[in-house]
């Protein structure tokens, strides 16, 4: 495996994990804001989908979701439903952007994408958490 | 949901759900070092020619032009201090990163034009707006300068990017 793959890799095994926990924080959640994490989660899927194509394509078994995952805290209620997503975000944020400086260039559109997206989506998050600040500096530098 | 807490930790400081790869970690600094005996060696062929302007330099004035738009619209309406002034701390914070890079070829000053509060809109919203618009301008230069920007500035480009995305929602 290539350098740029093991990075590619390292984005779906963010994004399968992305994929989890918004399947596990969608139902603490009503309304608007689970319509908005079940988006969410079809963004990471999307993106998940697209990776698996990619590195298949390329002659690489894609990393593949693991059974489970240990959230960093218990989703209990709306209030660590949206902190998971947040979660979630940066982490997914941290995978692809970390990994940028190892893509060619013809490959990095979707990377400064992901970041980018996922960094909306935090904000959007942390705005419904009551969370201040909204932002961060540096979305997905590690 | 059940199944959450029965399952291996799935992320090692390598990254969040990735099982077990060995990721080799090249050093930043190495890629960094290359990049600066390559500019040395360019800089000893082209002695006259002068090196090309580090792509840096435009995300930092747009960074710097941000800034002046924040304090221009802050001292219109002081009210909005408490929304804004984290987002404009996030702009400082770019600058002081690119600059962390450019080391000696940081220009002298500011390039950006000092808009004067006067240039801001009276109305609170309209301001933010105004905002908002000149953030989604500086996100899209720089998703196109983080497309092309040596390997090595890629990751913080990307980051200026998202950011200033991330500023459109928060002005929202």
């Amino acid at each position: 495996m290539t350098r740029a793959q093991q990075r590619l890799q390292q984005a779906l095994a963010a994004e399968h994990a992305a994929v989890y926990g918004y399947d596990v924080l969608g139902p603490h959640l009503t309304g608007a804001e689970q319509a908005a994490a079940r988006a969410a989660g079809q963004k990471h899927r999307d993106r998940r989908d697209a990776l698996t194509l990619a590195l298949s394509r390329q002659r690489v078994t894609p990393v593949a979701a693991a059974p489970g995952y240990r959230l960093p805290r218990p989703v209990t209620d709306r209030a660590s439903a949206l902190r998971l997503a947040v979660d979630l975000e940066e982490r997914t944020a941290e995978a692809w952007g970390g990994g940028l400086a190892d893509l060619p260039k013809a490959q990095r559109a979707q990377g400064i994408d992901a970041v980018r997206d996922c960094a909306v989506r935090a904000t959007r998050w942390r705005r419904m958490a009551g969370d201040t600040p909204l932002t961060v500096p540096f979305p997905g530098r590690p | 949901m059940t199944g959450s807490t029965d399952v291996p930790v799935q992320r090692d400081h390598q990254g969040w759900g990735m099982p077990s790869s060995n990721l080799p970690r090249r050093g930043v600094l190495a890629g960094g070092l290359a990049a600066a005996v390559l500019a040395g060696l360019a800089g000893c062929r082209d002695s006259d020619e002068g090196q090309a302007p580090n792509p840096l330099l435009p995300v930092r004035a747009d960074s710097l032009a941000l800034l002046a738009a924040y304090d221009a619209t802050l001292r219109r309406h002081p009210r909005l201090t408490g929304r804004l002034t984290p987002l404009r701390t996030d702009h400082h914070r770019h600058v002081q990163a690119i600059e962390r890079h450019l080391g000696s070829a940081t220009p002298s000053g500011s390039a950006a034009p000092s808009p004067s509060a006067g240039t801001v809109p009276a109305d609170a919203d309209a301001a933010l707006r105004a905002l908002s618009e000149a953030e989604k301008q500086a996100e899209q230069r720089a998703r196109q300068r983080a497309l092309s920007v040596p390997a090595e500035y890629a990751t913080l480009v990307a980051a200026i990017t998202a950011c200033r995305a991330s500023h459109v929602e928060a002005l929202a």
